[in-house]
């Protein structure tokens, strides 16, 4: 079984946690992703919208605890308007 | 780390729903007024449909947005529909859209929201039942 974990970060973040996270072996692929967001900061820089990066992290589900703490401390969330991680269990895998 | 703790939120899902371009902002904000905070928009590149309606494909933008929210389990079921209906997904090729469940959120929450939490909730009085006069004659 296999585990996504997202991470809803400012822009620029989500390549430094590429970076952080590419060599560890417990990482089984990792995205970045660009866009835009409503709500979860405060600077608004198109209309109502705010530039953000979205990573992408697959892990087996039995280092997810692990690879969700490591996120979530890199991303420092204890600061308000610092994002969100996000954890989900997926069905099936083939590679 | 000493002195900080993490705090997950829990019964939460997750929204993603792709449509063609320029569509997300009219699909964010139903989501919107039915409660949802708000949105992460990124765009893509989609296929498949275009090609299967033939010529009719063209009609259909290559390049799509890809919307995904965070809802409470309360509001889930609300959020999707106003979503679905303000996409046209019951339109062919207008898009798609599915929601999966979250393990667990980890964000930053304010501490008047946490201490708001951690308070116990107050007991309603629970109201006897009144006894049943029985009709029954003796």
């Amino acid at each position: 079984m296999i585990t996504e974990i997202g991470a809803f970060l400012h822009k620029g973040t989500g390549n430094k946690l590429l970076a952080q996270l590419k060599d560890d072996k417990r990482v089984l692929g990792i995205y970045v992703e660009a866009g835009r967001t409503e709500d979860l900061f405060a600077f608004r820089e198109f209309g109502s919208a705010s530039e953000n990066d979205i990573v992408t992290v697959l892990v087996e589900t039995k280092n997810a605890d692990k690879i969700f703490k490591l996120i979530t401390q890199k991303a420092d969330l204890s600061e308000p308007q610092s994002g969100l991680v996000y954890q989900m269990p997926l069905h099936k895998r083939a590679s | 780390m000493a002195g900080r703790q993490m705090t997950y939120l829990t019964d939460a899902l997750m929204i993603t729903c792709i449509v063609q371009a320029s569509q997300a902002e009219k699909v964010v904000k139903a989501a919107q007024d039915v409660g949802a905070q708000g949105a992460t928009v990124t765009y893509a590149r989609g296929t498949g449909i275009r090609e299967r309606m033939g010529l009719m494909g063209v009609a259909i933008d290559e390049q799509k947005e890809m919307i995904r929210i965070i809802v409470s389990q309360e509001q889930a079921d609300r959020v999707f529909e106003a979503m679905y209906l303000a996409g046209d997904l019951d339109k062919p090729g207008m898009g798609i859209m599915f929601m999966n469940d979250l393990d667990r959120i980890a964000t930053y929450i304010p501490d008047e929201i946490m201490a708001a939490a951690k308070k116990p909730a107050k007991k309603k009085p629970v109201k006897k039942p009144a006894a049943k006069k029985s009709g029954a004659k003796k």
